[in-house]
């Protein structure tokens, strides 16, 4: 007669360990007797290692260690005939099911065509298979809803039936599906001689789902005799008692109880004889360590008596989950390191094993702890995954830049790296689109007379690089039909063929090889699993869809979903590793220490999520019509409780319960309310938080650690206190010189020494500069401004990436270029600036700017590209008209007239000729520069040559800056004028504004504002030629920064004004003159220091663009600082009497 | 643990204990409008004829900091009252609070439009973008409507 006999206890009281001593018993004595113990998926390598240990059990044959689908496995064996469905094969059924019944769907026919709502479809009907639903059963539920007028509930059924029903119908005879599997198994079990007459022992299961119920009775039937270990106290239930409904909700076993009611109904249905259970009443797992016995006996009871935690139960509050997960790896290295731990006695529960797992990877890498994450791994970013998404979405979506370049920077295309990249910097230049790549033009964006790329080299690769996107554009929506139906086969052979043509297949290989070689046997792995996956996917389309036709976009949406749920199986357990994994996986009986981290009211025990199909008020329905499927709300909710308190007794001898008080946004996070059932069971105990704990060194637990402390007390921007740093530095100077600390030590020591100096070897300054120095006013001010910045600027030569826009910078060339080109044809024409008519003028100006513009291939491109940048164009347009009537209007009201423009200095065989200095050690300095406009005018008999620079937004003469050298500007310009004697004297310098700018002003003001003047001009001039420049000035100058009155002459408002008396001007030179000869001589001599001024507020920092060269930090680095002074401290300003 | 009960005010059980209509409780900071609240609720609850359980009540606050704290105290008082009573209803009723509707308008808006989605022709595995991608998200269509403007000839006048 078959028996079945219950092994009841609560947890810690040794089911498990007297399942294994059966097991072992049996197999001592030699008979033939099989043997099956039924465990879960994650427990069969404990269990089969834990029977291994036993000293009578040299191996086994007649026992099989079998989860429920190792089970299924063996019982119907590889069946090629009919293939077993995936998961995203099961998907895209039920995704075409959709589609194809759209019109008669009742609830989801709005969603019907999404991806999303096919998967969570399957996952529905993944449930119905799971609890052996027929699609009688659900034309039951209906007839039985519809009595209940839940209407909502009624149509959602209705839907999901017939997709049930279509489902079943499709893979009949042509697929196994995976959830079915099990009642297919089922049937053969009676007749399989592994379990005919076999001893069976069931352990560590809260529950089964309906076809592993109907599989455990057709065991129990075929087998001699059962034992069933349940988790629960034999001691308070009715043993007799089979009906769930009577079963108390808050008892704390609640989900074992309903488990043993189960089973025992199917006891009495299969007239199977039950034996007298056996109870389990002493928690052995806890005798050496009482406060987790008191867990056990008492976490969920009322006033249970209080007694002391010890060392053994800790609640640890962490500021963050970063934190959280050091403390765990810091604390386990203490365990193993003190209390004699291995790492395979330790556990890490997590609920939300996702974000956690990232920290726990890289702090147990960190600290040396080896661990086994029980997760599958996402195989979706796998660089044939990125191609064929990236080539496919470069397809469909009009070939934009991102995905072209993800596409080629998958390294799976033949091309070189440095190759991409040029092509790279030449689209982002010239603002490359979609419509570039297609037309077939070859590409003739750079300029013309100064390119900065080889362009026949650009499209040779730009072919190389579009070709198979192109072709498979072609394929895939070809010209004459944008928009083509593809049968699925169709649709995979174009993807491999393109795959072919890239040789995607051999790169695998060589891969795999060359993992091989450096014994990378995870990678091997991957790249194998991942390659069949991918495979299968595409065999599973063409079986799915077979004679469909469907757009291209609907593949590629279909095919995305099935990549993202590709997933690596684990990788095999080591011997001794620390298991990290949710409650239910963690089922190890020999755990010592237990860390339950992410103990928040959100995800301890399980997290809540409401995501899915049938909502909890559908569930609720079904489950009173007696169609039960998974869990309720409510059931899940009462279950909270079992799985807490399995989690707290998981160990036997240390339990640590930690938690976040912060998410990864900073936001507060509850601690779950089971911790306050835990703490309620000590007296004095308190939660401990680990925020701003400082590491001491006492407490140092690894080498990384000891660096990190060091390098921190001993760093330059530390405080430190003295004495401790002075045993410090000893610390490390005996590291140095120890064997194993060595490496330590000298990380330590470079650290902590570092100093962020840049100087050129000895040498070299002779090779870089010969005996004449080119130089300019730009490079002297950036030597000035940080010699470093000039070494990498001029001497390396580092370039950032262009890109395609009108930079400030294109806009002031245009500017420049326009007009020029207008005095010029001025002077051409033999017209006055001064005498021409405004509309003859902006006539002029209007020819100057088509002219400039259709020369400039980069200009006519960027306004060409779209109308905005048409505008912007025209703008830049009107800022000349405003510009060349201010010039006009300055020119008007003095003597001098607009000579030359665009005049070269120091530029062989153009302009004034050259402007050169001695400087120190014999060398010669040239200079050389552009000055935009002298003009000349005869005063008082004299020649005498007024210097323009037009700048695009207003500047005015700073006097700091000139002093320290930083902007010399317009001194340079005065200084290389009269070095060519080609002008007689020179009376002085101005920075006028092309772009007046904007003025606010209400509209009343709008008529007392007509005759102002917003191109005011602003420099330094000698003041004897004050009359010149503006003879109808009185009081300022509308025009210029120069201020006339009868008192002083030219002199009044001597420190605000730009004039100059004539000894003061020569000092101005001079002053000049002598900070070109100092800087000049400081670049000669090859000082690249990273000394950024500091001139006020201001450093040179804030406009460079080198930082991340010269990595300049404020705590180690000085700057340079100078004094600031205005036009006092040049030259002297004496108190005047009026208004000074 | 201490057991000592909440001594309320009088005006703070009027609103804890009043029935069958609405309530507006009007206070300034400070004079435990929170606890009112939660207390109100875990009364309507135990009260086993209200017909009220944790599943079917609705709170929502400004935070989601709020909320899970609304959801601790409600718990707290909940435990207070069962050990009070032994009425194991109770111990149920605080097992079933973790799933209770404790939350910000927006996650409860959420939780709808995600139960209900097939009414709203959504995907059901939508997400909510953050800031970052919203900001990013403007800025494109910004670009595109003032490319698609231009080439409006009723508009580029304007422009």
């Amino acid at each position: 007669m078959k028996t079945v006999r219950f092994i009841l206890g609560r947890s810690g009281t040794g089911k498990t360990t007297l399942c294994i001593k059966a097991i072992a018993e049996a197999l001592s004595l030699r008979d033939e007797q099989p043997l099956i113990f039924l465990v879960p998926e994650q427990a069969t390598y404990q269990a089969e290692r834990a029977i291994l240990s036993d000293r009578r059990i040299a191996g086994y044959s007649r026992l099989n260690v079998l989860s429920f689908n190792r089970l299924q496995f063996m019982l119907l064996g590889k069946n090629t005939a009919t293939p077993t469905l995936s998961h995203s094969g099961q998907q895209m059924i039920i995704h075409r099911i959709l589609r194809d019944n759209r019109d008669k769907l009742k609830a989801f026919a709005a969603s019907a065509n999404l991806v999303g709502l096919s998967s969570q479809m399957a996952q529905t009907v993944a449930e119905l298979g799971q609890y052996g639903k027929t699609h009688e059963d659900i034309e039951g539920l209906l007839d039985k809803l519809k009595k209940n007028k839940n209407n909502l509930t009624a149509l959602k059924f209705g839907d999901i039936g017939l997709v049930f029903k279509e489902y079943l119908r499709f893979i009949e005879g042509r697929f196994i599906d995976p959830d079915v599997q099990l009642s297919q198994a089922r049937k053969a079990a009676g007749e399989a001689g592994f379990i005919k007459g076999a001893k069976l022992w069931v352990d560590g299961f809260a529950g089964f789902t309906t076809n592993e119920l109907a599989m455990l009775a057709e065991l129990m039937r075929t087998a001699s005799d059962t034992q069933i270990a349940l988790c629960l106290d034999g001691s308070k239930i009715d043993l007799a008692n089979s009906d769930t409904g009577v079963i108390d909700p808050v008892s704390l076993f609640n989900p074992t109880e309903r488990t043993y009611a189960e089973l025992l109904e199917i006891i009495k249905k299969c007239n199977l004889r039950l034996t007298e259970p056996v109870i389990l009443e002493k928690a052995v797992r806890f005798s050496d360590c009482e406060p987790i016995a008191h867990v056990e006996r008492s976490l969920f009871t009322l006033d249970a008596p209080k007694q002391k935690a010890g060392d053994n139960v800790h609640v640890i509050s962490a500021p963050n989950e970063r934190m959280e997960v050091q403390f765990v790896a810091r604390k386990i290295k203490r365990l193993v390191k003190e209390n004699q731990l291995r790492y395979r006695d330790i556990a890490v529960i997590a609920s939300d094993i996702e974000r956690y797992q990232h920290y726990i990877a890289a702090y147990f890498e960190d600290y040396g702890i080896p661990f086994f994450i029980d997760k599958r791994k996402p195989l979706n970013q796998h660089p044939v995954v990125q191609l064929v998404c990236s080539a496919l979405q470069a397809v469909i979506g009009r070939f934009s830049n991102s995905d072209i370049f993800s596409y080629l920077k998958s390294d799976l295309v033949p091309m070189e790296r440095g190759d991409i990249d040029l092509l790279e910097n030449y689209c982002t230049a010239f603002g490359i689109a979609g419509g570039d790549w297609q037309d077939g033009k070859d590409w003739q964006f750079d300029d013309e007379k100064e390119p900065k790329f080889n362009e026949v080299v650009v499209n040779e690769i730009r072919l190389r690089a579009a070709r198979p996107l192109l072709e498979l554009r072609d394929k895939l929506c070809p010209k004459e039909n944008p928009s083509p139906m593809l049968t699925s086969s169709e649709f995979t052979k174009i993807v491999f063929d393109f795959l072919d043509g890239l040789e995607v297949v051999e790169k695998i290989g060589n891969w795999i090889e060359q993992a091989i070689e450096i014994k990378d046997y995870a990678a091997v792995e991957e790249h194998r699993q991942f390659y069949d996956r991918f495979v299968s996917i595409f065999d599973e389309l063409v079986e799915v869809f077979s004679d469909q036709q469907m757009r291209c976009e609907d593949y590629v949406a279909i095919i995305n979903s099935a990549f993202s749920q590709m997933t690596l199986a684990f990788i095999p357990p080591g011997l001794d590793q620390v298991l990290v994994g949710s409650i239910e996986r963690s089922r190890h009986p020999d755990l010592k220490a237990v860390f339950v981290t992410g103990a928040t009211q959100k995800q301890f025990p399980v997290p809540i999520s409401y995501r899915g199909i049938l909502s909890d008020d559908d569930r609720i329905a079904a489950e009173s019509a007696e169609f039960p499927l998974a869990a309720t709300m409510e059931q899940t909710l009462s279950q909270r409780q079992y799985l807490a308190y399995i989690a707290f007794t998981r160990p036997s001898q240390f339990l640590y319960v930690t938690y976040p008080s912060a998410d990864e946004s900073g936001r507060e996070q509850m601690r779950s309310q089971f911790i306050a059932s835990l703490e309620g069971l000590f007296e004095d105990f308190k939660e401990e938080s680990i925020a701003g704990e400082q590491i001491d060194i006492e407490k140092i637990n690894s080498r990384m650690e000891l660096a990190d402390l060091l390098c921190r007390r001993l760093g330059r921007d530390s405080a430190g206190n003295g004495h401790e740093n002075g045993q410090l530095e000893g610390l490390v100077s005996d590291m140095c010189s120890d064997g194993q600390l060595a490496e330590v030590g000298g990380v330590v020591r470079a650290a902590v020494d570092y100093k962020n100096i840049a100087k050129l070897d000895d040498g070299i300054t002779g090779k870089l500069f010969g005996r004449q120095i080119k130089s300019s006013t730009t490079r002297l001010g950036i030597f000035a401004a940080c010699p470093y910045r000039y070494f990498a600027e001029y001497i390396l030569e580092l370039k950032e990436r262009k890109e395609f826009k009108l930079e400030p910078l294109d806009l002031g060339i245009f500017y420049h270029s326009v007009l020029d080109c207008v005095l010029r044809e001025l002077n051409n024409t033999k017209k006055d600036f001064a005498a021409i008519r405004d509309e003859e003028l902006l006539t002029i100006l209007w020819e100057q700017i088509t002219k400039v513009i259709s020369e400039s291939t980069f200009i006519s491109n960027f306004k060409r590209h779209s109308a905005h940048n048409s505008f912007i164009i025209k703008c830049a347009g009107e800022v000349l008209e405003d510009c060349v009537l201010a010039i006009s209007q300055m020119v008007r009201t003095g003597q001098f007239r607009p000579g030359e423009s665009e005049v070269w200095f120091g530029k062989a065989g153009e302009g004034i000729g050259d402007y050169k200095l001695a400087i120190e050690n014999g060398r010669i300095l040239s200079l050389s520069g552009k000055i935009d406009r002298i003009d000349v005018a005869r005063v008082n008999g004299k020649q005498a040559a007024l210097v323009f620079d037009y700048k695009s937004k207003g500047k005015f003469f700073n006097w700091s800056k000139f002093r320290h050298g930083l902007d010399m500007q317009l001194v340079i310009y005065l200084l290389a004028v009269r070095s060519s004697k080609k002008y007689g004297d020179t009376a002085g310098a101005f920075y006028m504004p092309v772009d007046g700018g904007m003025e606010k002003a209400s509209p009343d003001e709008l008529d007392a504002r007509k005759d102002s003047f917003s191109h005011k001009a602003k420099g330094i001039f000698n003041g004897e030629y004050f009359d010149g420049i503006d003879s109808n000035a009185s009081g300022w100058s509308k025009y210029y920064n120069l201020f006339s009155s009868e008192k002083n002459g030219a002199y009044g408002h001597y420190g605000t004004s730009g004039a100059l008396k004539p000894k003061d001007f020569e000092k101005v030179l001079r002053l000049g003159e002598e900070n070109i000869i100092r800087i000049g001589g400081q670049i000669a001599s090859g000082k690249i220091e990273i000394t950024p001024y500091k001139l006020g507020d201001e450093t040179a920092c804030s406009v460079c663009k080198y930082q991340s060269v010269c990595r300049f930090d404020w705590q180690i680095n000085d700057y340079n600082p100078l004094m600031g002074g205005g036009k006092g401290a040049v030259v002297e300003i004496k108190p005047e009497g009026d208004n000074g | 643990m201490d057991r000592e009960k909440t001594k309320w005010t009088r005006q703070q059980e009027d609103a804890i204990v009043a029935r069958g209509r609405d309530v507006l409780v009007t206070a300034s900071a400070g004079t435990g409008k929170t606890m009112v609240l939660s207390g109100r609720c875990v009364g309507i609850v135990a009260e086993k004829n209200t017909g009220v359980n944790v599943g079917n009540v609705l709170v929502l606050t400004f935070t989601d900091a709020a909320a899970e704290q609304m959801r601790s105290r409600i718990g707290r008082q909940l435990k207070e009252a069962y050990l009070e009573t032994k009425d194991s209803y109770l111990l149920g009723q605080l097992l079933q609070l973790a799933g209770a509707d404790i939350s910000t308008i927006h996650s409860f808006c959420k939780r709808l439009i995600t139960e209900y989605f097939y009414k709203l022709g959504l995907d059901p595995t939508f997400r909510v973008i953050d800031e970052d991608e919203q900001q990013m998200l403007k800025a494109e269509v910004l670009e595109k409507t003032i490319g698609w403007a231009w080439d409006q000839s009723n508009l580029t006048e304007g422009l």
